[in-house]
Parts: structure tokens; sequence; C-alpha cells
């Protein structure tokens, strides 16, 4: 018998559950999924808190190029609950909640969502990494199309188009560098009248003749119908705006490791990433990592997965090595 | 002509992908779209483990698909970004050069930066009976097989702590596990051991050799020989764990240093120890032998020789390894 509840005004708060699981998955990423695969295969007794969007970035991404098996590629959606049902087919429970805090200090560790608190023996965190975002107008409708933060991923549709990119750091240098090999040319917008990046990288930039720079400027708006056309500049010493033409926008303001829950309970580097190694482990013994929360260089969708599948087999080491706490 | 074998074509590679499995593959895919003019050499589909395997079905996205069609999708893939993929066999390179060379069948290649990604192979001889039922219950990965096994019996062969693993984890699927150790006693680390020997679902049979492997469309028993005789173990699934698989590395002579049992050996960027020179998948190391972990591990280095040829050199990779 189906039965009917109202929606509640207020997310309902569930009394903590008795159960205590083998593994928790923060996040609903692929790191997070394909760790979810490997431990529901495994015979893991697993919950995954995915958060509002399961699939993570790629629900994002209006065509995915570069993962592995889709020679047509593949639309991000589609891939994002293909990630989810795999994961589910394999007895993942998948929950759109999010985590609100987590005790790490205590065994079983504890998991508090914005609905409920879970317990389970092992964590593999994989909440991504966020890059920050311009909040201008034109940015969400076109993002995944024509506004992107990735070169490695969209660099490849820009062959001899004209892009924008904003930021002045080394990681907006070089993928400006990086899209020079396609692009006809690059225009960097940087909000300051020099450039914050490695000096090696300046030069580089300086040199190349499709590189040009506009310097104390700001995008106020991303130009277009149907795609990108362009951005709307403004300069923040003459407070004059212009437009700059153009058919893709790459966005290098920085990126946020979603890891302030752990700040005090896990090692985190300089920049915030957790800090793991060769085997996804971190500085809590039962605890993991994987995905972009852990790799501020790669972030790729291919390489989160692997990463997940690592993790994954690793707490399944562990479980095996304390038995007393396993119920598989 | 130069010495004899013919130089394919006048131009260097920007990258060389030695082998086209999911690792190799991956980092051609990853390598053509960077923009780099990209070759992979593989000796052919079904030639690597991958493409050899039965149902991959923990391949996120994708699976359950046949091996040989997952490493089909990535190639069409690669082809689809202008990488070129040749069907050759790799007989030795050359790293002391700039550009590096590789030899094929075919003739020479030449590379600035190689990415080798050739995989591990069964051990040269192979069980009667084997080769015939791989993916039809002759398996070397319980990772991703224990799972048809449910309720069912199995046997293990081997000895060494991976045997062991493996041995442990299909007891979450298989009613009962025979343990089939060449050896009077196991190789494995005391704590593995003591788990094994009290596993209640586990039979260790110690100083067991198997002759042959039996079964028609799928194994349905095992011919064994211990000191107690000879005799016949009904069985749905093998699992061969014998002296490890071999990474293909002999065509290297010797030109990288080389792990135990012939692996190799890479930094935390899948570099060797020849600047330029990547290796992927199986062919490292203590690897885990599963497709996405390979693909992982090809975008990465593509990404890595990508830096390498332009230069970004001090790669800090907070990657954490």
């Amino acid at each position: 018998m189906l039965e009917f509840k109202l929606a509640p005004s207020q997310p309902e708060v569930r009394p903590p559950e008795e159960e205590v699981y083998d593994l928790i998955i923060l996040g609903g990423g692929p790191a997070a999924l394909t760790a979810a695969i490997y431990a529901g295969r495994a015979r893991i007794h697993t919950l995954v808190i995915a958060g509002p969007l399961p699939g993570g970035q790629p629900a994002n991404i209006e065509m995915v190029e570069n993962f592995p098996g889709f020679p047509e590629g593949i639309d991000g959606p589609d891939l994002a609950r293909r990630f989810v049902a795999q994961a589910e087919r394999f007895g993942a429970r998948v929950l759109p909640d999010s985590v609100t805090g987590v005790d790490l200090s205590i065994r079983p560790f504890i998991v508090r969502t914005d609905r409920a608190t879970y317990r389970a023996h092992t964590l593999i965190i994989a909440m991504g990494a966020v890059p920050r975002r311009l909040g201008v107008p034109g940015e969400d409708r076109f993002f995944g199309r024509g506004v992107s933060t990735c070169a490695t991923c969209d660099g490849f549709f820009y062959r001899d188009k004209r892009v924008v990119v904003v930021g002045g750091g080394d990681s907006a240098i070089m993928e400006g560098l990086y899209l020079t090999r396609f692009a006809r040319e690059v225009v960097v917008v940087h909000r300051r009248d020099r450039l914050r990046a490695t000096q090696i990288h300046q030069e580089r930039a300086f040199a190349n003749p499709k590189m040009r720079f506009v310097w104390d400027s700001v995008v106020e708006e991303i130009l277009g119908e149907k795609t990108v056309t362009g951005v709307r500049v403004r300069n923040l010493k003459t407070g004059e705006t212009s437009v700059i033409e153009a058919d893709g926008v790459f966005i290098y303001i920085g990126l946020d490791p979603q890891t302030q829950l752990f700040a005090g309970q896990l090692e985190l580097d300089e920049q915030g990433y957790i800090v793991t190694d060769r085997r996804q482990r971190t500085s809590v013994p039962g605890v993991y990592a994987a995905g972009d929360i852990q790799d501020p260089l790669y972030r790729q969708l291919v390489v989160a997965a692997g990463t997940g599948a690592i993790a994954a087999m690793e707490v399944e080491k562990y479980l095996e090595m304390y038995p007393q706490n396993h119920q598989g | 002509m130069i010495g004899g074998v013919s130089l394919l074509g006048t131009s260097v590679y920007d990258l060389i992908v030695i082998g086209g499995g999911p690792a190799g593959a991956t980092a051609a895919l990853y390598g053509a779209r960077a923009g780099l003019k990209t070759v992979v050499i593989d000796k052919g589909l079904t030639a690597g483990a991958a493409g050899k395997a039965g149902q991959i079905v923990n391949f996120p996205g994708l699976g359950p698909i046949s091996g040989a069609d997952l490493v089909r999708r990535i190639r069409e893939q690669v082809a689809s970004f202008g990488a070129e993929i040749v069907t050759d066999k790799v007989l030795r390179v050359d790293f002391s050069t700039d550009p590096r060379q590789v030899w094929a069948g075919q003739g020479v290649y030449r590379g600035r930066a190689v990415i080798i990604a050739t995989g591990s192979m069964g051990r040269g001889r192979h069980l009667p009976g084997e080769e015939r039922l791989i993916g039809h219950g002759v398996s070397y990965c319980a990772t991703c097989d224990a799972a048809f096994f449910q309720d069912q019996a199995v046997a293990v062969l081997g000895n060494n702590d991976e045997a062991v693993e493996e041995a442990l984890t299909l007891t979450r699927f298989a009613a009962r596990v025979y343990f089939l150790s060449p050896t009077p006693d196991l190789r494995a680390s005391p704590e593995l051991a003591r788990e094994l020997t009290a596993h209640p679902q586990v039979e260790i049979r110690p100083s067991t050799r198997v002759e042959e492997i039996l079964g028609n469309e799928r194994v349905e028993a095992v011919r064994v020989v211990s000191p107690e005789g000879e005799g016949v173990l009904p069985v749905a699934g093998v699992f061969i764990y014998l002296q490890g698989n071999m990474p293909v590395t002999d065509f290297l002579e010797e030109q990288l240093p080389l792990g135990e049992g012939g692996c190799l050996l890479v930094d935390e960027n899948f570099q060797t120890a020849v600047p330029g020179v990547f290796a992927v998948g199986d062919v490292l190391c203590r690897h885990l032998k599963q497709a996405v972990v390979a693909a992982a591990e090809g975008a990465v280095a593509a990404m890595a020789a990508d830096r390498y040829l332009h230069g970004r050199a001090q790669l800090r990779p907070d990657w954490s390894r």
C-alpha cells in the first residue's frame, strides 16, 4: 500500500538511526558513485549522502567528451544518472540529503545531515571542489555550453575561435596558454593591472602572439542569444564598459574544496584540500577521500572515478582487518 | 631507410603510447584532445587483459559491458580526436635519444614523450582448459567477478597475499572456497594466513596442484593432485594467482628500473626514471587491475606528459601521492 505524506513545511528531522553502516560515502559525483559501485559490488553495507543534485559536476555539463568509453560523447546529466543507477543497482542507498557535520573523534563515526544522524565504521569523503563563479547575468544560462571552468575538457571545441579567460593567477594563465593551441585569440580579462601568475608563465603569456590582455576590468555580463557571443566588461579605473566578442568564456578565479566540515578533524593542505596518500587514506584511519576534494591538480571525471574505486577497495581491506565491526 | 629499418614518416610524434587497453587508450584520448600528435601502438583489440575479460560490470557509466567492447569504444573515441592507432608489436626501445625511438614490426616510431601501457599477461604456460574457459568460470580478479559465484563453490589457486585476499573477497559470495596451495605452507602475511585458516567457508588444501580445468561451456570442476592422491573437485569458478601475472616489459631491455617480477616503478605523476617516459595500468607494481583505475592513470599520465612537453615542468602535484 502506498502511503502519502504532505510535504513538510520544514525539513523533517529524523532521530538517529540505530543501524551502523559499514561505509558512508559523502558526496554524489563520479568519485562518490564509483566508490558506491565498488562497495556495493563487494557487499559492503553502504549509504551515499549525495547532496541535492546526485551525479555531481557532470550533471552541469552539456556534453562530456573525455570520459573514456563514450565515442560520441555523452550528455552530462545522462552520465550522472547512469552513475546513480549503477550504484543503486549494486545495493547502495543514495540519499539526496546534505551533510551538515561529522564527528571523526568517536567510533563508529557520526555523520549529520539536514534531516538525520547516521553512523558508520568507515567514511569516503568525495564532496568535490567547486570552481568559483563570477555571479553575473548569462553565466548560469551558458554554463557547460560556452562558459566553462575546464580548458582540458572544452578547449578542443574552440579551434580558430576567440575565447575570453577570466582571472590572473597560475590557472588562468596556464589554461589560457593551453587554449592558444586551439583558439585564434585568447583574451585575458583581469581585475588588476598585473598578473599574479608565476613569472615564467607570465613571460610565456606575454610572448605569445595569440594572447591579449584587458587590465583593471571585470566581466559584468555574458552575452548571447543561443550561444555565447561575447562579454561586457567594465574598467574599474575609468568606469567605462565595453564589449569583447568571444565564442567561449573560461573562468579561473579559484576553486573551493568542500572541506569546511573537516577542518580540525582531518589534515588539510594550505589550500584546504584533504591530504591523502597513494591509497586514498586520510590522516584518520578508516576515513578515505577521493576525487577533486583531494586533487588540486588534475580534476577530471575519470581521475575522480579512479580514486573512488581505489578508496572503496581500501575500505574493503580495512573492514576485513576489523571484522568485529563488519556486518557484511 | 636508416640502418635497415624504415622510419615511419619523417615526422616526430609528440606522444607515443605503447598499448591500447583502458590505460593506454585513455592516455591517447587525453593526449589527442590536448592537441598532441599522438600514436597508439597496440597488438590488437583482444591482445590485452581487458580485451579478453568477459563482462565488466563496475566501469562507471558503462557496465555491464564486455571488455573488448569497452576497449573498442575508447579507441573509437581516441580516433575521433585525431590520434593514430596502429596494429603493431613493439620490439625494443631506445630512451637514450631525443626524440625517443620505438622499434616495432613495421618500422621505427619517434616521439618526444612515451607512455608505456603494455599491461600484464598470464603466465607463459596455461593449465589445460584455462584459456578456453576464461570468462566462463576462469578468472584472475575476484573484485571483478566474485558476484557471479553467489552460493556456489569456487577454487582459488595460489599461495601469496593476493591469492588470500582474493579468497577472502570470494567468501562474501561463494558458499565454499577451496584454497589450493601448490606449496605446503602459505606464502602470505601471518594476519592474512590466520584469517584464511579460521574462515568457516574456506577449506585450505596444501601441496595441491591443479592438473586440468574441466567443463564444456563453463567450468564444472578441477582435476587435482595432492599427497592424498588424485581427484576431481566440483567447482563453478577457478581464480588463478599462480606466480602472479607477468608485466609486459621485456621490450625495455633494462632501460628502465624494474621492480620485483618485472613491474615498472613510477613517481606520483606516473613518470619513470627517464624524464618524459611514463607508465600506467597493470604494467605497474602493485596495480589494482581495475579498468577505471587504469583509465584514470592514463588520463593523469597524458596530462603530465603534456606538461612535460610544454615545459610546465615544475609540476607540483599536491595530488598527494
